[in-house]
């Protein structure tokens, strides 16, 4: 177990910048994703860490120690690959016992680890398989049996679960959440899967374009995203977008959307007033679905919108408006009655808003 | 009911496979009747060709009265058992620098980016482009210079430059085909990159080193002309060199010449057999991707 500290870290191959100023501490068994779209720079931050890549500039350091110059085999981190990369001629036992053999641990020993992480990971009877032999759920198993058994500082997953079928995905990322609870290593997760973030971080670490945008428990990255990029990356459906000019109105700050007003709720324009010039800024007021009141009929500060589309989830659904230019979908339950075509009403003052710079991107509030 | 343009697929289908059996069998009775010759050759009494046979089934030549006579004329031959030694050593030697230089040749051409790695793998290709033939000469000039001539690497040295250049491009593709999460794995899982080249990369591209070192041994095993050149000493003759001398001005000895090309004939039956499975698979694994 070891604490992970990525100190402005950047990595350049070429002319493109992978990873740009990362700065991460992850504590000692601390559980942190790294999340983000494809391209973000999420899986080269991990392998900075692994040593497969050297930063270009920036430090690196696993328990204190600057790891710069180590080489992987050196620095006690166990990785586990999207795709496994089990070794194929070699039987599920010797795949694990690969890392133990490699830093020369006594036969006895060896059988002994292999033989506990196998049973804590219910693949004793897989032992003398070979890799072509199991299915996805098992072969993801024997490749985090073979992280596991050595008992490294640091475990590095780079998308582990995204080979695997809907529901085994669901029940494994619960079981390795479990997992790295009861063994308390410090792990980095990379992932591009937002509901795999959510129940597995401690901590997510978002980034975009090389850079990281804030590091958060879930909860707060859902709450709180530091700007607009976060914001619309987290939560399924993503945060209405509101574009306006904020504005005084009957001594009430609101947000001028051209076709419509939203008056802004009073605990969040207390905080925008004690900003400098915000009167007359241009500004993205967002807004998540859950926030979103939604009528069939007129009621007191509700906007009229022309509802283009429902999804039905289950006890939810989804409805789909037209608000001036702007897209907004609110979350109403199953029995709200709502067809394509008709009007309805929607009600966007929320203390649960953010207010967003419209040039930055960052959150005001 | 079956409908009818089913039916006519079938009929369409066995035809086209009897067509293909027909097409095998005639390349094979092409192929292998030489070679069943040059066996009936090395057991019929007497040195002269196509004498002494009965025809079974009209075209397989069998002894009339079957001998040993000129295997054992062979095997008591003053120096066949240096010529065999040399070809053996020069072979054995051939295949092992071949393969000792292939393998990390295939893995920097694979793995590393270096500059000049294209050219790298050009000049591998370079010696396919010109017949083996043209460059005889040259190179006795420049072994000549040397002092290689009438010594073994006269002929081990061009006989594993020329097997490296397809050799090289076999490896790198049966590299290519390795996923480098693998060598990555290993490597951190505590391996060094060679412990990983060699624990992980060799053992899953086995069915190419195997094609490598086959076509090393034919390469240098079955030689003539370039030993002809190099080897003028008859204490450094390879078997090639022992079989062509059975050809005379005025006379050739047929019968010893054919049971000398069955003694030869048969490491490379045994190798062939053995690797057989391996050899396929490497020449083509990499052609197709996934």
């Amino acid at each position: 177990m070891a604490r992970v500290t990525l100190e402005n870290v950047t990595k350049v191959f070429g002319e493109v910048v992978a990873i740009k100023d990362v700065n991460i501490d992850i504590a000692d068994g601390e559980f942190l994703v790294l999340l983000g779209p494809s391209g973000c720079g999420k899986t080269t931050a991990l392998r900075v860490v692994a040593g497969l890549e050297k930063p270009t500039t920036g430090n690196v350091y696993i328990g204190g120690m600057l790891v710069n110059d180590v080489h992987p085999k050196d620095r006690d981190v166990a990785m586990v690959f999207q795709s496994y990369a089990l070794y194929p001629h070699m039987n599920v036992y010797t795949n694990m016992a690969f890392p133990l053999q490699m830093r020369k641990h006594p036969k006895r020993e060896i059988d002994e680890r292999v033989r506990r992480a196998a049973e804590l990971l219910e693949i004793s009877e897989l032992l003398k398989r070979r890799p072509k032999e199991l299915s996805g759920g098992q072969r993801q198993r024997v490749a985090l049996g073979r992280a596991i058994v050595r008992n490294p500082k640091v475990f590095l997953m780079d998308e582990p679960l995204s080979n695997l079928d809907a529901k085994l995905r669901v029940q494994t990322r619960i079981e390795l959440k479990n997992l790295q609870k009861r063994i308390g290593t410090t792990t980095i997760y990379v992932t591009h899967d937002q509901a795999e973030a959510m129940t597995l971080a401690d901590r997510v670490a978002i980034m975009k374009e090389g850079e990281v945008q804030q590091v958060d428990p879930p909860t707060q990255v859902y709450a709180g995203p530091a700007n607009r990029f976060v914001a619309g990356f987290i939560g399924s459906p993503a945060m209405n977008f509101i574009e306006g000019t904020l504005v005084t109105r009957e001594a009430r700050l609101m947000l001028d959307a051209g076709e419509f007003i939203v008056p802004i709720d009073t605990s969040l324009s207390e905080a925008i007033k004690r900003l400098e010039g915000y009167e007359g800024k241009t500004v993205t007021y967002g807004i998540r679905s859950e926030d979103v009141a939604v009528g069939s009929s007129p009621f007191d500060g509700g906007v009229e919108v022309s509802v283009f589309g429902t999804e039905l989830m289950g006890s939810e659904q989804f409805v789909h408006a037209r608000a001036g230019k702007s897209l907004v979908v609110a979350r109403a339950p199953m029995t709200f009655r709502v067809s394509i075509g008709d009007r309805a009403w929607i009600n966007l003052t929320s203390s649960n808003a953010h207010v967003f710079d419209a040039k930055t991107g960052r959150a005001l509030v | 009911m079956i409908p009818q343009p089913k039916s006519s697929a079938k009929v369409l289908s066995v035809v086209k496979s009897a067509f293909k059996h027909l097409f095998l069998i005639v390349m094979s009775i092409v192929s292998i009747y030489p070679v069943l010759w040059v066996v009936s050759t090395a057991f019929t009494p007497g040195e002269t060709l196509a004498t002494g046979w009965t025809l079974v089934l009209g075209f397989v030549p069998v002894p009339t009265s079957p001998t040993l006579e000129h295997l054992s004329f062979v095997f008591g031959w003053k120096d066949f058992g240096l010529w065999l030694t040399n070809s053996a050593l020069v072979t054995s030697s051939t295949v092992v620098a071949t393969v000792a230089i292939t393998l990390p040749a295939g893995y920097a051409l694979s793995r590393r980016n270096f500059p000049g790695r294209s050219q790298a793998m050009f000049s591998f290709l370079l010696p396919q482009m010109f017949p083996g033939v043209v460059t005889i000469i040259p190179q006795f000039l420049i072994f000549a210079t040397l002092g290689l001539v009438n010594n073994y690497l006269g002929v081990i040295i061009p006989y594993t430059v020329s097997s490296l250049s397809l050799s090289v491009f076999i490896m790198k593709s049966a590299f290519d085909s390795v996923p480098k999460d693998l060598d990555e794995a290993a490597i951190i899982d505590g391996a060094s990159e060679f412990k990983a080249f060699r624990r992980i990369l060799v053992p899953l591209t086995l069915p190419h080193v195997a094609t490598v070192a086959l076509w090393a041994f034919m390469g240098s095993w079955l030689d003539y002309a370039l030993a002809h050149v190099m080897l003028s000493d008859n204490s450094l003759w390879t078997l090639p060199l022992a079989l062509y001398s059975l050809i005379q001005p005025n006379y050739t000895l047929f019968g010893t010449f054919a049971a000398l090309s069955v003694i030869m004939a048969v490491p490379v039956f045994i190798v062939f057999m053995v690797f057989q499975k391996y050899l396929v698979s490497g020449l083509t694994a990499g052609a197709v991707k996934g």
